[in-house]
């Protein structure tokens, strides 16, 4: 049993691709077999961020157009097995993008055994973000704490239970909100908004909180997931995601402000 | 019977001062079908007018229709009035009255039996009337906030005058206790789709409104459980309640209909608007935001109380 999974947000910049490339790199440490797919056509970085831009010779656009077979294009994680990455193209646009052969590329992916096949989504509400959402069986919509990121989310919401194939066919796709970049200090000041709000305003539940913090800039010039480094409190916070999207139950945590040890204030 | 009748009515005159009146007369705003003609061509008329008459016939039967000439270059002088009400009455249309039109078709059309309207400014498609002219008012309406300047809304509140009269005559009617039954349609304007909504049933939504999603009640009342998020929009025709927070925009009476009222349990409306008069977001009385609320136009002006 397959599972198609759109990572979006809407607005750019908030963290879709780390996300993608944490969740699918800790769904995989799982041991379940794991594809992403970057539908980012004309600005490829998932496999930047997933350290595998070396290794790329076809992309998602080639094997559409029937110019590469799937599993030559499959790029096979050196790290993590069961852990798989389908690039985008640089030089092509969205326009090479279409339904039909979005399904057949999906189709073939669950035929080859793949259990969880997470989309990469584009910024914005145009043709990428539309293909990359529209065979979704769930969603986890992320966004920042902040009024725009939300009301962005909050439009991909309208999307995804309108424009996609469950919506077509009457049933739901399943939503997730994950929170990034969440600084609860800042919070604490008022200056920026807190979970309850989003949660107020966007009505799904929430997959997890992600701190703000410099190992995402690191991991990402590293081309290492966060979650490969289980120490760091990102690593922690994804960790936590993937256990609850695989349906454990996770306490939430980052959410307050972190008492700092005596230890810590001395030596941190 | 009739003999008891015809002598109290003979008698009235000499008796009138304390009898209970014999009659009420009137002027109160109904719903009428408007057709407006684009072109002369009757029998492109004609089949656009069975075409459409095929999708609703129980609306159509025996509807009483006004024939708004205002489209037609010269009021319509080079239209075959005769032969268009011919027309109409084969479709078993009622035509009543022509409006809009040059005054030397007026002896035609009284002697077809039909009333002469006078002019109705508001019908001009596009207008606030519209739902996409309502629209178009807010949105010009908040780039007016923006640039502080007051010239523009006050030439879109004149936008609206002539549905703030009919506002303040229904507004009347409804203080009086004449509150309609089911929700009256408002009088269409372009579609020439008659308007009584009688027994047509409430829309209800069950899910959230989100940013970009827009929702539009025609000719019917519209009930939404979920919250209406910022940049979503709800429109209905007839009257709009809402069980979640209001942030977006809300229009009720979105055809013009002036006794249309907006209940919210939570108003933090970027925009609400009925029957052509809207209040903008940092136009909300302090002691209203957040509050369970009710909107109604009062005076032609959007007013805002508690629920």
């Amino acid at each position: 049993m397959s599972k198609v999974v759109v990572v979006a947000s809407g607005k750019g910049g908030v963290g879709k691709t780390t996300t993608t490339a944490n969740i699918a790199t800790g769904i995989a440490l799982r041991g379940h077999k794991t594809v992403a797919i970057d539908f980012d056509v004309g600005l490829r970085n998932l496999d930047l961020i997933l350290g595998c831009e070396r290794r790329v010779v076809y992309d998602f656009v080639n094997v559409l157009k029937g110019e590469a077979k799937l599993n030559v294009a499959l790029i096979r994680d050196k790290r993590v097995d069961n852990l798989f990455v389908l690039p985008a193209s640089q030089t092509r646009d969205k326009e090479a993008l279409e339904t039909e052969g979005v399904g057949r590329v999906l189709n073939e992916l669950k035929a080859m055994g793949f259990e969880y096949i997470i989309c990469d989504s584009p910024a914005g509400i145009e043709k990428g973000a539309q293909m990359a959402m529209y065979f979704a069986d769930e969603a986890i919509v992320v966004a920042n704490p902040e009024v725009s990121s939300v009301r962005d989310a909050d439009r991909v919401l309208g999307l995804l239970s309108a424009k996609t194939n469950h919506a077509e066919t009457g049933t739901a796709i399943k939503t997730h909100l994950l929170l990034t970049r969440y600084s609860p200090a800042m919070v604490k000041k008022g200056e920026m908004l807190s979970v309850s709000d989003v949660l107020e305003l966007l009505g799904i539940p929430l997959l997890g909180v992600i701190p703000e913090s410099k190992a995402v800039l690191l991991s990402s010039n590293k081309g290492t997931p966060a979650v490969l480094d289980e120490t760091s409190d990102v690593a922690q916070a994804y960790l936590d995601v993937v256990y609850r999207f695989l349906g454990e139950e996770r306490v939430q945590r980052f959410i307050e402000e972190e008492k700092r040890g005596i230890m810590r204030r001395l030596f941190g | 019977m009739n003999v008891s009748t015809e002598s109290r009515v003979a008698r009235a005159p000499a008796r009138s001062p304390g009898r209970p009146p014999a009659f009420e007369l009137k002027g109160v705003m109904t719903s009428l079908a408007v057709m407006r003609p684009h072109t002369v061509d009757l029998a492109l008329i004609q089949y656009q007018l069975h075409e459409k008459i095929a999708n609703l016939p129980q609306f159509f039967q025996d509807a009483p229709v006004v024939l708004d000439l205002g489209a037609m270059p010269r009021g319509g002088l080079e239209l075959p009035l005769s032969a268009l009400i011919a027309l109409l009455r084969d479709a078993r249309l009622v035509p009543v009255a022509i409006t809009n039109a040059s005054d030397e078709l007026r002896p035609m059309a009284v002697a077809e039996g039909l009333g002469v309207m006078p002019y109705r400014a508001a019908r001009v498609p596009g207008r606030a009337a519209t739902p996409a002219g309502v629209r178009a008012a807010a949105e010009a309406a908040a780039a007016a906030v923006v640039s502080r300047n007051n010239q523009n809304i006050e030439n879109m509140q004149a936008e609206a005058r002539a549905l703030r009269e009919r506002a303040q005559r229904e507004a009347s009617a409804i203080s009086e206790g004449q509150t309609p039954g089911p929700t009256p349609g408002p009088t269409r304007v372009d579609s020439g789709a008659p308007t009584a909504a009688a027994g047509r049933p409430s829309m209800v939504v069950r899910h959230p409104v989100r940013s970009g999603q827009v929702i539009y009640a025609e000719r019917s009342d519209l009930v939404v459980l979920g919250p209406v998020n910022p940049g979503g929009e709800v429109l209905a025709d007839g009257h709009i309640h809402l069980y979640g927070t209001l942030r977006g925009r809300a229009i009720a009476g979105a055809q013009g209909y002036a006794g249309a009222q907006i209940f919210c349990q939570k108003l933090e409306a970027e925009l609400v608007a009925v029957g052509g008069a809207y209040v903008l977001s940092d136009d909300i009385p302090a002691d209203r935001r957040g509050r369970p609320s009710q909107i109604l136009l009062a005076d032609g002006e959007c007013r805002i109380g508690p629920l």
